[in-house]
Formats: C-alpha cells, structure tokens, sequence
C-alpha cells in the first residue's frame, strides 16, 4: 500500500494544490472519492470551493491530520447527554478562524460541502460565539440581516418570551 | 408554447364584459359539438401541460380520455353529436388549468431557489476578483461596503444554520428570534429545543433493577434498554419549547402559567392563581423566619389559595397563626371548605375553613382527652354517595373519630362529634392507623403494621337523651404481609344495586397498596373488597401484568413484551380514582394505570424534573396535580382513544407554577394537595430540621 501518495485538488477558479493523501482524507468527501477511483495522478475538480477557501481548508486539514478521524457518525442522539456541549475553541483553531464574516462562512460552506465535521463545528461554533451576547439590533448589524416585523409583531414575541429574558 | 396559450384563454374566462360574444366565439369554435372542452384543446406536447395531465384525478383523466375517443370518432365521422350530448357551458370549466398555473408557479420557484442556492452574485464576484487575471476583467469590482451588506446567513442551508443555533443558550435563541422572520422560524426549530430541553432536563433512570449475580455488561444493557424506551415515549411529544419553558419557570422559581391547550375549565383552575400565590408567598415566608426562632419545630404550614382570594391582612395571619400550633395537621378540601385536622391540647380538633374569605367556620372538638401525646395520621371523608356525610381521622395509636358533618351544606348545628376512642378496645392494635374510609355506618381502617378491618357503626337510641349514643363493632379483620406502604383505601364504588339480596346493600372497596416485587422494585396492586353486614362476598386481587395474558414475569422481559416504560422505583405517593390509579415513583416518574375487569393495565408515563411527594387525581376532570419538592404541577390526562392502545401523557399541557426563587432554595414540599372544581390547596411543609 502506497503511504504517502499526494493528491491534487483544484478549486474553482483552476488553482491546484498537492496535499497528502492522509491530509486530504480529513475530508470525508474526499475520502469516500478516492476510495472510489483509487490512485489517481488527474486533479479532483472542486468546483464549489474557491481557491482562496480550500487554502484555508487544506491549511486546517494539515494542521488536525493526525487527530483521531471523527467516529462515525450515527444518528445524532441528542438523548445522550454524556456528551455534553463542548464550545471550547482551541488556541490554533481561534487563531485560524478568526477572519472576515464572508470567508468565515465561506469555510462553513466549504466544510460542509467536503464533510469536514470538526471544521463545520468550528465554523458553526465561532458564528454562535459571534451571537452570543449581542441583543437583536446588534445582530441585525453583524450580519446583515432585514428586520422584517413590523413594531407589533416584535413586541409580541418579546412579550411571550419574556420568561426567558434571564435565564 | 402553453402559457401564450392560456394567457389567450385566461383572457377569455377573465372579461365578463365580453361573455356574449366569448360564448358566440366558443360556439363557433365548435369544440363543444364534438363533446370536448376547453382545456381539452391546450396541446399535449410540452412539459408542462404533461405533467399536468399526470396530475389529473384518475376519474378526471379517464373523461379527458374518453371525451377524445369520442371526439375522434365523430370526427372520422365527420358528424357531429346530438345537442343532447354536447358540452353544456357549465359544463365546460377549466380542470387543467389550475394544475398548469400551479406548476408553472412551482418551475417558477424552483428556479428561484437555485439561483439562491447558487453561489450568489456578490461571492461569485469576489472570487472572480481574486483571480482577476483569469476572468471577469469586465465587471466592476465589488464595492467593500456593498459586500458586507450581505448577510450571509442566506448562503447557508437550513441545517447548517440549525447546527450554528445548536450552540446557542434558550436566551440567545429568543434573542435570534426577535431579529428576522426567518431566525424567527429557526429559532423555534423544535429539534434545538429539544436538545436544550435533554441537556438542562436530562432523562433519568436510576439503577434500580440490581440483580443479584448480575454481569457487568448485562446491567448496562438493561439501563440502557429502559433508557431507550423512554427516549421512544419522550419522542412523541412535540412541543420541546413549552416543555423547557415549563420546566425552566420550574427551575427558575418564576410563578409563571402557561396555559397551553388546555379549555376554559382548566383556565378558570388556574385563574388568577400566580399573582395571590405570590403575595401570600411572601407574607408567609417572612413569617416562616419569624416563627423560626420561636418555635424551633419541625415544618409549618401556610396555605395557598387560589382565585382572586382577597384576604385581609389580619385573617391571614390569624389563619397563619392556626396553623403554627401544632406540627402535625391533616387538611382536607372540599366545596370550598378546608378541614382542618390538628390535636392541640390532647384534644382533636377540626377546623373548618371558608376558603372564599379565610372565615373559620366552625370548630368541632373531641370531647375525649388522651393522656398521652399523639396525632391524627389520616383523614378521609365519607365517600359522596354514603348516607352518613362526615369525616374519619385515624391517631397514631390506632384510634380514630367519626365526625358528622356535611361540607355541602355546612352549618354549625349538622357538624358534631360521633365517636372517639382508642382502638386497643377494640382490637389491641396500638398502631397508628394509615388509612381510613368512611360509607354509611361503615368504616374501614388500614393501620401500619397491615391490619385491614371494616368496623360497623351503630346507634343506640337512647331514651330521654337528645344526644345519640354510638358504638362501633369489628366486622371483618384482614391481615397482609407483603402490601407496602402507602396504601391507600378507596370506597369509591357505588353501592351494588341491592336487588340480589335480601335487600342488604353492598358494598365495594377499592385497597390500592405497593407490592414489593422480587429482587427489589415495587409495583401497584389493587385489592377488590365487597362486602355487606354479613359476609365479605368478593375478594379480587389484580395485579400489574406486563400484557394481559400473560403472568407477572420477574426477571427480564423480551423487549417487545414491555408495553411501555415503567417505573420499578420505589413508591411515593398514590391515588385512585375509579378506574385510574396514578402513581409516583422515586424515581421521578409517575406511571398511569387504568383497572380493568381483569387487571390492572398500565397506561403511560410522566416524566417528572422532581420527586413527588404528593398527588391528586380525578378521573372526571382527568386533572392531575402532582406537588414535590419546588411546587405543583397540573397534568391533563388524554382521553383514550384506543382501549387497546397506551397513549403518553402530554407533558406540554402542563401548568407549572413555581415559587419564588429564594424560597427554592430552602427545602420545601409540597405535602398536601386537593383539589375541587377549580381550586387548588396545598400545605407546603418546610423542613428546617438541619437547624
């Protein structure tokens, strides 16, 4: 069995880059296909990631390559509250994912696109630190986002959720 | 191409001003000679138009086909159909067309949709930019600022927003919803609420089922076994949200109602609850702390009533007052009347309550001191349908007293004492008396080490003396010997219609008891008692059987023969009201079971956030109220729909009204609860004897 073989990956706008088999495989995407067509010298065309994001991707697959891969992933059991919420970032994964909301979810994008869970994780967790804290009016400005109640209708839902205020 | 078509049509059926010459127009078409309509002339050969076709009800499509063999026909004929079998006008209506606007309209969003999907112009853009060697030298840059008016949340699909929201607190999550509609919608994802509701209120399930000799591995199976059933019946309910949020105002001590779906009978039961709980909350905790110091006791009461009770300040602290003499006391509610049991000068007293006012009504009290220190044990009225309208209290050295009185119609002249004594007159038995009922001249007694008896009241009428003499005699005696405490005895049945004998009435018990099973658990037994003055003539036992055929089998069950989850945990607290007879386990549970003509049938399970320590349940309201440690909560029992069927016990139509927050913290219980035509009373004990 070849080890160490490389593969390349090419983006969408025709960058290729050459990782390592093991640290494409991060990518359960990329796995399954290699498992498929076996070794292969012709690029693997991504034609949803740009170049820019899949350097950012190959960057983080590199750096968690040699983690434990993933368990499999079975029916998320959300009764299994052994597993508690783990919303720790870690100091590298902090550093990386720190940057612009456009890229940030750009990496969501991508991670879910190559099924790279614990990237998803981090991209889904760093938009949720993003919110947390903030009250509605800030979050309408981080993202961008239109408020579409009319005056009434907001005073409503905050008036049934008004036990929640502190919990 | 169709839509010109139908366009040309729908101009046609949309200009009621041109109908006269639409119809000459129409005719001269004729179509209609030869038994078609209109839609049957829009062409077959588009997409479209095909799948609407496809669409079209069998019946609807076998006319189409018909109305074209037809047509066929009579126009190889070249003839024409008889007027007769023409196409009326109102027969003509337009079947296809709604079906093609409609798949038009859905081509129409589809295409939307992936354009959205697709990704959008602005990030198309910037990656073009990036390169910009490569492509797209044409276009403009991107302006920064229009780019960071994008919100980006429109680029990810459902579950990836519903995973980011996944990570959020209940706050922040109603935070989201007050920015967007659409963070509205995922706000209230029922999958995030559920997993929030799992992770604050996990599932538990103790280890009860230790069985001796016990592999590792097979006890866990076994746990997880339950846990699995338990998840099956927690996935039926939908409503996470309302579930966490009445178990957070739980949690929270926020005296906050929900009424759910619950009808108007029901809301009139919680009314105006929580605003005059509060305040007598507060008044009443002050002088818990108070009365701390002075009295250095065990636990006090204070009472809760509901529905805009507007007690005077004085009233209330008298009540208050009442309550802190003594340290054990039995309540009893019924038709706004609150009895109170307490001995107070080794005398029994009973205190009758108005609870619209806090008026204190009457007083009976015994004419027979004790010389010892003791204290009443249970206290149960006569069943409704009994003659004899009173109340028996139970002592802790096995006497009790018969009261007369009618809480219908109460009045201070109907309200006397009957009889009072010490059982070992009787039958030697000092024990103190765990539960009692009272029908006609009968009363029946359960004491603590198990002995079951039904005694006879009788008068003797004495001459000259305005005053009737009583004296009871020991009818029947039974003993048991496995039966757990708590036991409750339930007169509950009518009277046997007394044609059968001798005209000689019958009557019914109902002994619901905890039987220990082996290797440890406890399950709920009833015990059928009919007797009349001579003979006990019935005695059945039904027992808790996992399905109706089968016995009672120890040990572990094949999977599918445990019709739902139940609790093995020790008992707590039981009720039962013909035919249903509730229970609450340890183990935070509470288990539903129905008695039928020949067993006991277990219907569903509630999982509680506390233990119970107290329930109340009618089976005409099919209200329950279970209190514990923190508060009450009020249960709506589902119809059944299906006999045959186990239905879960709807969570969400819960109320729950919890305390204050600072007065969670301190240990207190709700340890009396009776509820009567919307009103609700409960004692809340509070132990302070860490002190």
């Amino acid at each position: 069995m070849v080890v160490s073989s490389k593969v390349i990956l090419s983006s969408s706008d025709a960058q290729s880059f050459t990782v390592e088999k093991k640290v494409a495989e991060r990518s359960i995407l990329l796995k399954n296909m290699l498992e498929d067509i076996g070794d292969s010298e012709e690029p693997i065309p991504l034609p949803n990631v740009s170049g820019k994001v899949l350097k950012k991707v190959i960057e983080y697959c590199e750096h968690h390559k040699d983690d434990d891969p993933a368990p499999a992933e079975e029916e998320r059991e959300v009764f299994d509250n052994a597993r508690s919420r783990n919303d720790e970032i870690s100091e590298w994964d902090g550093t990386f994912i720190t940057c612009e909301n456009e890229e940030l979810f750009e990496i969501i994008l991508a991670a879910n696109y190559l099924d790279i869970k614990p990237l998803l994780d981090l991209g889904c967790k760093t938009v949720a630190n993003m919110i947390r804290g903030k009250n509605a009016e800030q979050i309408r400005e981080l993202f961008n986002i239109e408020n579409d109640f009319t005056p009434e209708e907001e005073e409503q839902i905050r008036r049934e959720n008004e036990w929640a205020v502190d919990a | 191409m169709a839509s010109s078509l139908l366009n040309f049509t729908k101009r046609i059926a949309s200009s009621p001003a041109a109908k006269k010459l639409s119809d000459m127009y129409t005719a001269q078409m004729g179509y209609r000679q030869i038994g078609l309509r209109l839609d049957d002339l829009i062409p077959e050969e588009n997409v479209i138009v095909a799948e609407a076709v496809r669409r079209l009800p069998p019946r609807e499509y076998q006319n189409r086909i018909f109305r074209f063999r037809r047509a066929l026909n009579v126009n190889a004929l070249q003839q024409e159909l008889p007027p007769s079998e023409w196409t009326k006008p109102e027969e003509d209506v337009p079947y296809m067309r709604p079906i093609i606007h409609q798949i038009e309209s859905e081509i129409e969003t589809k295409e939307n949709f992936e354009n959205l999907t697709v990704i959008p112009p602005a990030l198309k853009n910037r990656n073009r930019n990036d390169n910009a060697s490569i492509l797209n030298q044409d276009k403009p840059m991107k302006n920064p600022a229009e780019l960071r008016k994008t919100n980006f949340f429109n680029l990810l699909s459902d579950e990836i927003i519903l995973l980011i929201f996944g990570h959020l607190t209940s706050k922040e999550l109603i935070t989201c919803s007050l920015t967007s509609k659409t963070w509205l919608m995922y706000a209230l994802d029922k999958w995030l609420w559920k997993k929030l509701y799992l992770v604050k209120f996990p599932i538990k399930l103790k280890e009860h089922r230790k069985i001796k000799n016990e592999q590792p591995g097979q006890k866990n199976a076994l746990v997880t076994t339950e846990r699995k059933r338990a998840v099956q019946i927690m996935r039926d309910q939908s409503d996470w949200r309302s579930m966490y949020l009445i178990q957070n105002n739980w949690k929270q001590g926020k005296a906050v109602e929900n009424n759910l779906n619950l009808n108007v009978e029901s809301k009139n039961l919680c009314g105006d609850f929580t605003n005059t709980r509060n305040i007598n909350f507060k008044r009443n905790l002050s002088k818990f702390r108070l009365k701390k110091k002075l009295w250095k006791k065990r636990a006090s009461g204070s009472w809760i009533v509901d529905n805009q009770v507007e007690a005077s300040e004085e009233e209330a602290e008298k009540f208050d007052e009442s309550c802190f003499n003594c340290n054990e006391k039995l309540f009893i509610y019924s038709n706004d009347v609150i009895i109170e049991c307490k001995v107070k000068d080794l005398a029994t007293h009973l205190n009758f309550w108005r609870v619209t006012d806090n008026y204190l009504m009457n007083t009976i009290t015994t004419s027979k001191k004790f010389s010892k220190n003791y204290f009443p044990t249970c206290f149960s009225l006569s069943s409704p349908n009994s003659a004899r309208k009173g109340g028996v209290v139970g002592y802790s050295n096995g006497g009790f007293s018969i009261y007369s009185f009618d809480v219908e119609n109460l009045m201070a002249s109907n309200t006397n004492e009957l009889i009072t004594f010490s059982r070992s007159a009787i039958t030697q038995d000092h024990k103190p008396i765990i539960s009692a009922g009272l029908i006609d001249n009968y009363i029946i007694t359960c004491s603590d080490t198990l002995n079951f008896t039904i005694f006879k009241l009788q008068s003797e009428s004495s001459k000259g003396k305005l005053k009737k003499a009583y004296s009871v005699n020991v009818l029947f005696q039974m003993k048991s010997f496995i039966c757990c405490k708590p036991i409750e005895i339930s007169i509950c049945s009518q009277l046997l219609p007394s044609e059968s004998l001798n005209s000689k009435n019958f009557y019914k018990i109902f002994l619901c008891y905890t039987t220990p099973i082996l290797f440890q658990g406890f399950e709920p037994g009833i015990q059928e008692i009919v007797f009349n003055e001579e003979r006990i003539v019935e005695n059945k036992v039904f027992e808790y059987s996992k399905t109706s055929s089968e016995k009672t089998n120890f040990g572990f069950l094949p999977f599918n023969e445990l019709s739902a989850f139940q609790s093995i945990a020790p008992i707590n607290a039981l009720k039962f009201d013909y035919p249903y007879l509730v229970i609450a386990h340890q183990d935070e549970t509470i288990q539903l079971y129905k008695l039928t003509e020949k067993n006991l049938r277990h219907l569903g399970t509630i999982f509680e956030n506390i233990n119970v320590c107290t329930i109340s349940f009618s089976s005409e309201s099919r209200r329950l109220i279970t209190g514990g440690a923190g508060g009450l909560k009020i249960w709506e029992i589902p119809h059944e729909t299906n006999d045959n069927s186990t239905f879960s016990l709807y969570q969400n139509s819960a109320i729950a009204i919890g305390y204050e927050k600072d007065f969670v913290g301190e240990e207190t219980c709700v340890d009396f609860i009776n509820f009567d035509d919307g009103k609700i009373v409960c004692n809340i004990k509070k132990n302070d004897d860490n002190e």
